[in-house]
């Protein structure tokens, strides 16, 4: 009785309380647990509030505009996105994972001479740094050697000195 | 004799424009009416204003004439785009409206552009962005990036 009224207190209403072993439980009334299920919902705060309401006009852009035009600018720029804001940098994150990963950067190069330059314009595509390496034509990885040491000959060949085992079999026949 | 279908555009400030049909179907929402036959009417564009209806317009009906050089055409683009931000702004919300996907990536790459080779600084003095990192946050950026990016 007195837990009853224990857990009255805790303004569940009518409360049944059952006994698991040595402890006690108070179950609330069926028709009380839309209350105790919906906690209080959690206050956001946020430091910079006044900041988040201000938003300049090409953050205030839908994130997809913003993302294709993130899709337009260099490799090395999007280190330097990352660190101008939020909303810029969660467009950069998107760009990266969905346009960037799947890009090779230009090559930069650094200006040795003022004749440098010159070649520079027709050969800016030409070499890319990092790029993998491709062969015209695929190159075996498997040399002849590596490809003796592994494999067994299955079949008989003509050359009958590579077979030891028959010449050990030959002489035991002479013996008998 | 050629028969070419008037459109009229009513734009958010209630200003009529009308625009060959052959002309107003780069935009692909325009296009998508005109299919479904409901353009009997004026199409209204209430997401539109007229000063940017203005500019979209001079834009189709220059990518729709005949004989015009590629290198005549990059230079109208230059010259079409040298505007500012919040005109860029404007026009790119209308393209994005409008289904003009041709015109949204042209645009997006003139800002992409306006953001090359900048510092943080630099963008956000341009873009008159704030910079909303608090100073660990920056920080934990920037060792983030350092394995991102190397």
């Amino acid at each position: 009785m007195a837990m009853l009224k224990k857990c009255e207190n805790l303004e569940f209403g009518l409360v049944r309380s059952t006994s698991f072993g040595r402890k006690r439980v108070c179950l609330p009334n069926i028709e009380d647990l839309d209350f105790i299920s919906t906690t209080p919902k959690k206050k956001i705060c946020r430091q910079n509030s006044f900041s988040s309401f201000v938003k300049s006009p090409l953050e205030a852009l839908p994130q997809d505009i913003l993302i294709r035009i993130v899709c337009g600018v260099d490799h090395d720029d999007l280190k330097r996105l990352f660190h101008v804001s939020k909303p810029i940098r969660e467009a950069t994150l998107v760009a990266k994972r969905w346009h960037f990963e799947y890009s090779t950067p230009r090559k930069t190069v650094g200006f040795k001479n003022a004749t440098d330059l010159e070649n520079l314009s027709e050969s800016t595509d030409a070499e890319v740094p990092n790029a993998p390496r491709q062969s015209r034509f695929p190159r075996s990885r498997l040399s002849r050697k590596k490809l003796a040491e592994i494999s067994v000959a299955l079949f008989t060949s003509d050359g009958e000195e590579n077979w030891p085992q028959r010449e050990l079999f030959m002489q035991m026949d002479t013996e008998i | 004799m050629s028969s070419t279908k008037l459109l009229t555009l009513k734009t958010s400030d209630g200003e009529e424009f009308k625009l060959d049909e052959a002309v107003a179907v780069k935009s692909q929402a325009i296009k998508n009416m005109v299919e479904d036959d409901c353009v009997s009417n004026a199409i209204p564009l209430p997401n539109v204003d007229s000063k940017t209806m203005t500019k979209v317009i001079e834009y189709w009906k220059k990518h729709s004439e005949e004989g015009v050089s590629k290198d005549q055409l990059n230079d109208f683009d230059k010259g079409f785009l040298e505007v500012h931000h919040s005109v860029l702004y404007d026009l790119l919300l209308a393209a994005n409206y409008l289904n003009d996907k041709e015109l949204v990536d042209v645009i997006c790459q003139e800002v992409a552009d306006r953001i090359k080779g900048k510092t943080p600084e630099e963008i956000r003095k341009e873009f008159d962005i704030k910079n909303d990192f608090t100073p660990e946050e920056e920080e934990k950026i920037r060792q983030e990036n350092a394995w991102a990016f190397d």
